[in-house]
């Protein structure tokens, strides 16, 4: 093949240009830690990184749906356990109201810690999250109970919150009809209890109380039974926000494994182009200078 | 066998060694002239007259000494096809790499800014919003994501349409750049035609002509012929470009077509710049051509569909305040049938309801409006559509739609990438064998420069040598006893 100064010239200027490409790629890498920027630098990567984004961000908002619902069951938890405990002393005052011997004062005393008890229960059944009244079902700005009468308010909504892909949903609300055993009128079954307790120690009628215990059992094992529930699902939550954690990593490292790069190999690279470049440099300044004419007298 | 023959031998040694060296200072001063191609000089002897009778004493014939009979071109044509034909493929897929890779910045993915963040960001407001949807701090996120969904759709749509817009203005200046090739390249057509009329070969002038040819064949697919009377054509798919001297020039119709001016018919060019831009211009994925049209297109869909189905879903619930029936986004008839001619992903936005000062209270998390404000299913639906296959976007979900346009978009740019690079090293190789052949060697102009220098300066020995043999001749000979 003829060779002229021009070709190797032009041939010169394109591997040149080809090295400082390579060059410049590679020191792209280096620079942003990715190894991809474009869609075109490679479409499948690209769009398995797209579909990892859309799913950490939904794993995020997940996470944060399983870390609200697990706050309203804890709010709800405490509330049930100080109902809990409110009904054990309702208890204890139920034995000691039904015991003969008691003076009609001390009856009276114990009616009046009765009273107590019930408008701390509804206290409890007022309990707020967030300014939302938790036990009032989808009627969370309404009060669901009252001092002035037994009934309830709210209403039998359960509030579900998404903790997962496909629509996997958790209810985190006991509405307040189950905690207090509203009837089908209406008029909670509990409070109602509390009052009766009242009248009759009120009129010193000992057998009365003494009938009441059972009913103040049931309404206990009603609160128990509901508060187990609400253990189940907040068992049921720490699982699932364990999983969310775990996608959360794995997700993080298959997005880096997708578009982070081998630090090692890119720097290697750009060693070595550096090189290449640096002996293309020397070659172009050997090559196009001597010609016949430097020789010619 | 004349006394000066000699003389003259001598004398056409140093005429041809001189017209040489001029031959040889010509390609040197054009070493690098662009389309230049390195010229030869033909020399040839001069044979004795084959008249009767002049032989010389000795019945033996001698030439005359040396003519030049060509100053010839090196030039293979066979690589100038080659090149022309490599050189058109090379304008296409420069151009669509180009146009593709000014697309991908458009749509800017991956990154925090594209619709796949931005979806992201509306859905996870939407969560929000299931777990308060008593909360107006929450609802205005609601509101300002969904502000941020249309401004995306509009803002990519916008900038498509003006790439659009700018390919047009491209494929006139392209085809502006067309005519004017023709137009040169019909006047040196003439005068190439008038110069070797002469029976000399205009070889400066076919250099030029060559030069332009490469240049428009990279604009447009071309054939060109030379019949033996010199007349030169030059042909787009069949129709003339330049016939002679006769240039036919096109331009761009009211419809954005490149149209024959004298015929009025469509050029259909089949590659070079003007094809791929015309393709970018025009491909709505008919064929497989995948051009801007075709990507606002899906852009259109895509924000039909994510306005339609949010709509219907957000209509059927309703607002803190009891409204219903009121739509999220508008600026068309979300319940309408998809129109293609339709600019959806232009027209979308967030509806006046909701954005008007109270258009908070409106934003439907409810589905029942006995259960308010608590009741959080409706917006749990629309967190559900997500999920849902949309029968517009082809069975596939919103994000799913989304992310293949995106990978689409990458495979085309990936492609046009690669064709252009593989033509770019075609077309460089092409062109090295082509500097091969006809490109100036400085050293071997040199060699040629001492030769021809060395066999002037010889033919003027031979002359010094004819002066001194007459000399002697004249001036000594018959002197004796003088």
């Amino acid at each position: 093949m003829r060779i002229t100064d021009n070709m190797l010239i032009t041939n010169f200027l394109n591997n040149y240009n080809n090295n400082l490409e390579r060059l410049q790629k590679n020191q792209n890498m280096l620079s942003t830690g990715k190894r991809i920027s474009r869609p075109s630098d490679d479409p499948v990567a690209v769009a398995t990184s797209l579909r990892i984004r859309t799913d950490m961000a939904r794993n995020d908002a997940y996470t944060k749906n399983a870390d609200d619902a697990k706050s309203w069951l804890d709010i709800t938890d405490t509330a049930l356990s100080q109902l809990n405990d409110l009904l054990q002393r309702t208890r204890e005052l139920a034995v000691e109201g039904s015991n003969g011997t008691l003076t009609q004062t001390d009856m009276q005393k114990i009616a009046n810690e009765i009273e107590q008890l019930k408008a701390q229960m509804i206290q409890v059944g007022n309990t707020q999250y967030n300014g939302r009244y938790i036990f009032a079902g989808f009627k969370t700005t309404t009060q669901p109970f009252s001092e002035t009468k037994n009934s309830y308010s709210g209403d039998n909504g359960v509030i579900e919150f998404e903790v997962g892909a496909g629509g996997n949903k958790i209810a985190v609300n006991v509405t307040g009809d189950k905690v207090f055993n509203v009837d089908s009128t209406g008029i909670s079954q509990l409070l109602t209890v509390m009052d009766k307790l009242k009248n009759a120690l009120d009129s010193g009628d000992h057998q009365a109380v003494s009938n009441l215990i059972a009913d103040v059992d049931k309404q206990l094992e009603n609160v128990l039974a509901v508060r187990a529930d609400v253990g189940a699902k907040s068992n049921r939550l720490d699982l699932i926000q364990n999983r969310l954690q775990d996608d959360n990593y794995n997700f993080t490292a298959l997005l880096s494994k997708n578009e982070d790069v081998d630090l090692a190999q890119v720097i290697t690279n750009l060693q070595m182009d550096e090189n290449v470049y640096r002996a293309s440099l020397a070659a172009g300044a050997r090559i196009i200078q001597p010609s016949l004419i430097d020789f010619l007298r | 066998m004349s006394t000066f023959q000699g003389l003259e031998i001598a004398k056409t040694g140093l005429f041809v060694s001189q017209k040489a060296l001029d031959v040889t200072g010509h390609n040197i001063a054009n070493a690098n002239t662009p389309g230049y191609t390195r010229q030869v000089v033909d020399m040839a002897s001069i044979a004795p007259p084959t008249t009767f009778g002049m032989y010389d004493q000795w019945g033996k014939a001698i030439g005359e000494g040396v003519k030049i009979q060509d100053i010839r071109q090196i030039r293979d044509q066979f690589l100038d096809n080659q090149f022309r034909r490599e050189n058109k493929f090379l304008g296409e897929w420069e151009t669509k790499a180009q146009v593709l890779a000014a697309v991908e910045d458009i749509f800017n993915e991956p990154s925090d800014s594209g619709i796949n963040t931005v979806l992201n960001d509306f859905f996870n407001s939407l969560q929000e919003l299931s777990k308060n949807p008593e909360s107006l701090t929450v609802r205005a996120e609601v509101r300002e994501r969904a502000i941020a969904l249309a401004d995306t759709f509009n803002t990519v749509y916008q900038h498509l349409y003006d790439k659009l817009n700018e390919l047009n203005s491209t494929i006139q200046s392209r085809v502006a750049e067309i005519n004017s090739y023709a137009e040169r390249i019909s006047k040196l057509n003439n005068e190439i035609y008038r110069f070797e009329l002469t029976g000399q070969t205009a070889n400066d002038l076919r250099d030029q002509r060559n030069l332009l040819l490469d240049q428009l064949s990279k604009l447009v697919n071309i054939t060109t012929y030379e019949d033996s009377n010199g007349n030169f054509r030059i042909d787009i798919a069949g129709q003339a470009l330049v016939d002679g001297s006769t240039a036919f020039t096109m331009s761009m119709d009211s419809t954005g077509n490149a149209v024959w001016d004298l015929t009025g018919t469509s050029v259909n060019p089949s590659s070079g710049i003007l094809k791929g831009l015309l393709d970018m211009r025009d491909g709505d994925g008919t064929n497989g051509i995948k051009g801007v049209p075709y990507y606002i297109n899906e852009w259109n869909k895509l924000a039909y569909s994510i306005a339609k189905e949010i709509n219907a879903v957000h209509e059927s619930g309703y607002g803190l305040d009891g409204s219903h029936d009121i739509p999220l986004f508008s600026g068309f008839d979300t319940t309408g049938a998809y129109d293609s001619k339709v600019q959806y992903a232009q027209l979308i936005k967030v509806s006046s309801q909701i954005l008007a000062p109270d258009g908070l209270q409106k934003i439907a998390a409810v589905s029942d409006p006995n259960a308010l404000p608590g009741d959080n299913t409706n917006a749990l639906q629309l967190i559900g559509l997500r999920d849902i296959p949309i029968q517009g976007l082809d069975g596939a979900t919103f994000d799913d739609f989304a992310r293949s346009l995106i990978s689409n978009l990458g495979v085309d740019a990936q492609q046009a990438n690669m064709m252009q690079q593989n033509q770019q090293v075609m077309v460089k190789q092409i062109d090295l064998n082509r500097q091969s052949v006809s490109g100036v060697s400085l050293d071997e102009e040199m060699t040629n420069m001492l030769k021809y220098q060395k066999s002037y300066a010889a033919s003027a020995r031979v002359i010094t040598v004819m002066d001194e043999l007459l000399d002697t001749l004249i001036n000594r000979m018959g002197i004796v006893g003088r």
